[in-house]
């Protein structure tokens, strides 16, 4: 079985006068431990897709199953109860909370969890994905205080933090120089290889989407298959 | 978990919210105590009104040092009037007929009912113009708080009188020099005796020596030019000092009407201010919305419903708002709860900016809940 699908799933947005179709009938499955990547130029509607994918907007038509589950019809408790967990989110500018400490961002899915472990137990977890990203002596560091590349780690322990099985990365290398790029690249290989996680990335960058199982273009709302 | 969220959120923003938290109990607490003050310079206008319409003059001590004329003494002389018998005077200007009134206050030294402090005695013309009125030549009335007492009988230095009724809640004592409001204590335990009969009062209370007290008050309704005259010539007899008619309109001309645009005005400002600082408040709502809004989202994506961030937000204005509230609480408790009415208007107000916060904030995240929230080059 598919761990996400997304079937036949449009989305339209109204912007004044006319109406914007971000995402036409586009049509996916995705399985686990299998890294994707999806492509397109700007306004190609990839992040709209991202967002129909982890259950942040509903489509105008179509489903999306996460592990069989059909998620329209869900209320919103229930959506970011499966949001939670099931998703982890890496964006472009890392959405960390920047007065807070590295490890109070981490802990956030933590608060919303149905699975809650110990606060020693999370601790210990933390501090052991944090060696692995070499980034355990910036836990207790405000996130202000930390470069884009150490930013981005951290923001990808928090996306694994709750063992949420799909990661949806949005443009995770954007702000970050050729080094540091490697580096979360890398970490996200990783996961899908060591961890079995499944790994969503939409970028511009072919570079990135080399790295990835499979690559799809979407062009104008619809998504076709490529080979990079 | 909203709570220690809504404390972290305090925190972050700490200057704002202390620096929000004095200025709004300031003027909660100077918009309150002068209301209660305006009320009370409200009642003595109306009663200023009330004796300026009737034409009330009172006496006042002439303060101008004068030498004697020697041309003038001798004059007085040959022209000197009989002396009048003070007590004549006094029941005949503080009866029926005359047009003086007066009062006085006289502790109850186990004249009555030791649930009374005291009783303030209106003579003649002052019942009616404290808006008491009685058939006969002697009426008590029993303040509003204990009314249950209309229609017994008290023994008062051997004079056995009935309640004839209560003063009521908005009774209040004026005179040109005193102001005694509705809310004060002084009239609360007070029974009001109301008489046209100065010999036989006076007689009740031999101790007390009421006709100075009498002098020191007396008004005149509507009195000619003669009565004035008459009334100065007996205080020069009495105490031998210069006292001079004013009527009431030339007297709190100056210090009431000044008084009440005084406290118009700090109405006025202080209201200003109120409506200012709610502008400021719900500007400062947004910025703090638009500033957290990254960090809301990052929640409602990793699984804080709609409805947590509502409580979160909403929480946080309120938490904003407690130091005022618990102002405001303090002082009613300190009024024994006279403006009882500012409670519900205060929580409603807060109410409708908890509303407001937290709708605004499910708005941004509503439209914008997505990754692109997140993208600082959105």
């Amino acid at each position: 079985m598919e761990l996400l699908s997304v079937q036949n799933v449009s989305k339209s947005f109204k912007d004044h006068s006319y109406t914007v179709h971000a995402v036409n009938d586009v049509s996916l499955d995705i399985h686990q431990g299998e890294m994707i990547a999806i492509i397109g130029p700007s306004g190609s509607g990839k992040t709209t897709l991202l967002n129909l994918m982890g259950i942040v907007i509903s489509p105008d038509s179509g489903e999306v199953y996460v592990e069989g589950q059909k998620a329209s019809g869900m209320n919103d408790t229930m959506r970011c109860r499966m949001r939670n967990q099931y998703f982890g989110y890496i964006v472009q500018d890392f959405a960390l909370i920047e007065e807070d400490t590295a490890m109070q961002n981490i802990l956030v899915p933590t608060l919303y969890s149905k699975h809650k472990k110990s606060s020693s137990e999370y601790r210990k977890l933390i501090y052991s994905m944090a060696e692995k990203l070499q980034v355990s002596d910036k836990l207790k560091s405000t996130v202000k205080k930390l470069s884009g590349g150490e930013r981005q780690r951290i923001a990808i322990i928090r996306s694994m933090v709750c063992d949420q099985k799909i990661i949806l990365a949005d443009e995770p290398t954007g702000s970050l120089d050729k080094d540091n790029s490697t580096i979360v690249m890398k970490c996200l290989r990783e996961l899908v290889d060591d961890f079995k996680k499944t790994v969503v990335i939409v970028t511009h960058d072919l570079n990135v989407a080399r790295q990835c199982d499979r690559t799809f273009n979407l062009t104008g709302g619809v998504l076709t298959p490529c080979n990079l | 978990m909203v709570i220690k969220q809504i404390l972290r959120d305090l925190r972050k923003e700490w200057s704002w919210a202390f620096f929000y938290a004095v200025v709004a109990t300031m003027i909660a607490m100077a918009i309150l105590y002068l209301s209660v003050s305006f009320s009370s310079v409200q009642r003595q206008s109306a009663a200023i009104r009330s004796f300026v319409d009737q034409n009330v003059i009172m006496f006042q001590l002439k303060t101008v040092q004068m030498e004697a004329n020697r041309e003038a003494t001798v004059l007085s002389n040959e022209s000197k009037q009989d002396p009048v018998d003070i007590m004549d005077y006094l029941q005949h200007i503080l009866s029926k007929e005359g047009n003086a009134g007066s009062f006085v206050f006289v502790g109850n030294d186990g004249y009555f009912d030791s649930k009374y402090e005291q009783i303030l005695i209106l003579f003649g013309k002052y019942s009616d113009l404290s808006g008491l009125h009685y058939d006969g030549s002697m009426a008590l009335f029993v303040p509003e708080a204990h009314k249950e007492d209309v229609g017994k009988e008290f023994l008062i230095s051997g004079q056995n009188l009935r309640i004839a009724d209560s003063a009521g809640s908005k009774y209040s004592l004026f005179h040109p020099l005193h102001f005694i409001d509705s809310d004060d204590l002084m009239l609360s335990n007070t029974l009001i005796l109301c008489t046209r009969d100065f010999q036989t009062v006076n007689g009740m209370f031999p101790w007390w020596g009421l006709s100075s007290e009498v002098f020191g008050r007396m008004v005149l309704v509507d009195p000619s030019d003669k009565e004035v005259d008459q009334l100065q010539r007996i205080f020069y007899e009495q105490s031998g000092t210069l006292y001079t008619g004013i009527s009431t309109k030339d007297f709190t001309q100056v210090t009431t009407s000044a008084s009440i645009r005084a406290h118009r005005l700090y109405i006025w400002f202080y209201i200003l201010s109120g409506v200012l600082l709610l502008i400021l408040l719900i500007c400062n709502i947004i910025r703090v919305i638009e500033t957290h809004i990254a960090d809301y989202t990052v929640h409602h994506l990793y699984g804080a419903p709609i409805r947590t961030i509502q409580k979160r937000v909403g929480g946080f204005v309120l938490a904003l708002n407690m130091l005022p509230i618990v102002g405001i609480v303090f002082v009613l408790f300190r009024n024994e709860m006279t403006l009882w009415y500012v409670l519900p208007l205060g929580i409603a107000l807060v109410a409708g900016l908890c509303l407001f916060a937290a709708m605004y904030a499910s708005k941004r995240i509503g439209t914008m809940n997505n990754l692109q929230n997140l993208r600082r080059d959105y």
